[in-house]
């Protein structure tokens, strides 16, 4: 009985957070509940909500308020490692899957999974797109790269608007990595970045500001650049479990913008 | 009037000496990349310490097209400066092709002690073609992987191996082992290794990982098979246009930098490798056999070369002759 109200807490705080208006008290807060989560796993160890939920904020924490690069690492790692856990205690051929050839992780995916599986598999992603990104110094890291595409991919193909569309936006940055000259496809993710933009209605503010960022910036366009985060600007933060994430999108977008002379004239 | 006019003329004389300009380099590397952070930052120090004179611009990501491409805008004065891999000087400047014989190295301590003695023959003879060189940057050693195991050169005969676009040495080298290499661009790579219209490619390990190559292949051969060199180059005539003293500061930045790049490449060469091997690709070993047997290959392939004048014969037999000096010595 204590265990399942405590069950909802996760996901309750989870939901206050993105929708709380100011970054600076989720930054102040997020510790505090960092802890509690630990505790709550050392409490339930075999319990994959906990293990999610945690992961996620590890995971947010790591991309957004982190101070440093070494403690970005460690929150992202930790994020990982309670990713797993969870992919683990949902599921043995999954959590050996993840570690395999990227081939066989795709031939499974589609052939043994299907949509009631994806919120674990797009946690683990999310960690493990958290985890390259801190750790972009790390070879091994970048190798494991098309794996995460790969798992968006098929979240994707199960429900496109999936996490108020992040999971576009995630595919959006995957697919903006490389210019054409080295082989790489930004106009697919151009295609995602346009997708998130309109499956919210133009609410995933996060999805203009990385659009810009990645997009934008890599093919040199700098209209567009401007206009995407002007319009950022401009916007009505709130909404349902994106007002922290359009906050911070805003607070990114006034410092790309500010530096778009330097970098495109 | 009298006294003004001469106080203007001079005014513009000096101005004319330390004009602010912007020196614009494209590359094909991305933004974001641990080269190109060192890159900007040797601007920000540029523009600091010439107090604004010299303003260094980059166009990362091949947003100015392929190297070919940069170096033809460079000639009408859309760009002054690329930072691009040495292929793209073969017909400018033989020299440039010095390192990039197969098989030359063994591995990157031989290289920096030729370097030493060597580069100043290459930057002088862009330097007869009217580039500044700002930079030589270490790339690594690429090597031969594949989807399957390759130890002899009748291993390779079998395999559909890519070589670069325009690329006469990989060309020759692959010619001359009985392989009818396909050419492509870098751009059509991973696109062609997930078809199968190849399955083989020479590679520097962080290339492969970088360009997600590693995901369609399992072997890497564990012999250096060519060494890797970028420059970075200006055009002289706007170079020129600085005063002696900024264009020596700019020089003397861009050397501590590419110092620093090559110490970077050589960490990131080897976290790859290692990165390969933990993510299933394995490291095929050769015996000195076959050691020996590519040696000879590469032989034919460098003697065919020459008759087609892509590198210095002379200078070439000079650093081999240095080679052999430096492994005596040992």
């Amino acid at each position: 009985m204590a265990a399942c109200s405590v069950g909802r807490l996760p996901s309750n705080l989870s939901r206050s957070m993105m929708n709380q208006d100011d970054p600076a008290v989720v930054a102040a807060g997020a510790p505090a509940y960092l802890l509690l989560l630990d505790a709550l796993v050392l409490t339930y160890p075999d319990d994959e909500d906990f293990l999610l939920a945690a992961s996620r904020l590890y995971g947010a924490y790591a991309g957004v308020f982190a101070q440093d690069e070494e403690q970005a690492k460690s929150m992202a790692d930790k994020a990982m490692t309670y990713a797993r856990r969870a992919l683990c205690e949902y599921d043995d051929d999954a959590c050996r899957l993840v570690d395999g050839p990227a081939d066989a992780l795709n031939n499974a995916l589609y052939l043994d999974y299907d949509s009631d599986d994806i919120a674990v598999f797009y946690a683990f992603a999310s960690a493990w797109a958290g985890w390259i990104q801190a750790n972009t110094d790390d070879w091994n890291a970048i190798a494991q790269l098309s794996k995460v595409t790969i798992l968006m991919t098929w979240v994707a193909s199960h429900d496109p608007a999936y996490d108020n569309a992040t999971v576009q936006v995630y595919l959006g940055v995957l697919e903006t990595q490389l210019p054409p000259s080295l082989g790489g496809k930004p106009e697919a993710g151009r295609a995602h970045f346009e997708r998130a933009i309109e499956l919210t209605d133009g609410h995933n503010l996060m999805a203009k500001v990385l659009f810009a960022k990645q997009y934008a910036r890599l093919m040199f366009e700098q209209e567009l650049h401007d206009r995407l985060l002007q319009e950022t600007l401009s916007a009505d933060p709130h909404f349902e479990g994106l007002t922290l994430i359009n906050r911070l999108a805003q607070r990114q977008a006034h410092l790309l913008l500010a530096e778009s002379a330097d970098y495109f004239e | 009037m009298k006294l003004l006019t001469p106080a203007i003329l001079v005014l513009s004389l000096l101005a004319s000496g330390a004009q602010a300009a912007t020196l614009k380099i494209a590359t094909l590397a991305p933004d974001g990349t641990s080269w190109m952070k060192l890159l900007r930052e040797a601007a920000a120090e540029i523009k600091t310490e010439t107090e604004g004179r010299v303003n260094v611009k980059y166009f990362p990501g091949g947003v100015q097209g392929s190297d070919k491409s940069v170096l033809r805008k460079m000639q009408i004065r859309q760009l002054q400066g690329g930072a691009v891999a040495s292929g793209a000087f073969a017909q400018i400047a033989s020299s440039t092709q010095l390192y990039s014989l197969p098989f030359t190295f063994r591995n990157l301590e031989e290289v920096r002690a030729i370097r030493e003695e060597f580069d100043p023959y290459i930057i002088q003879d862009l330097a007869k073609n009217g580039y500044v060189v700002l930079g030589i940057s270490e790339g690594g050693f690429a090597y031969l992987m594949s989807n399957k195991a390759i130890r002899t050169s009748s291993d390779v005969q079998d395999r559909k191996v890519w070589v670069p676009e325009g690329d006469m040495i990989s060309q020759t080298t692959f010619e001359n082992g009985g392989v009818s290499p396909i050419a492509l661009p870098v751009s059509d790579v991973y696109t062609s290794l997930q078809t199968g219209l190849i399955d083989t490619v020479a590679v520097n390990p962080s290339t492969s990982i970088a360009l997600q190559w590693h995901t369609k292949l399992d072997y890497a051969t564990d012999y250096p098979l060519v060494f890797l060199i970028g420059m970075m180059v200006v055009d002289d005539s706007a170079f020129k246009k600085f005063s002696p003293a900024d264009q020596a500061t700019v020089k003397r930045v861009m050397a501590a930098t590419f110092a620093k790049m090559d110490a970077q490449n050589e960490i990131d060469e080897a976290g790859a490798r290692q990165a390969l091997a933990q993510n299933g690709i394995e490291f095929v070993e050769l015996t000195e056999a076959d050691k020996t047997a590519w040696q000879a290959l590469a032989k034919g392939a460098i003697a065919a070369l020459a008759d087609k004048n892509v590198y210095p014969v002379d200078l070439y037999k000079k650093l081999q002759q240095r080679l052999i000096e430096l492994r005596q010595a040992k």
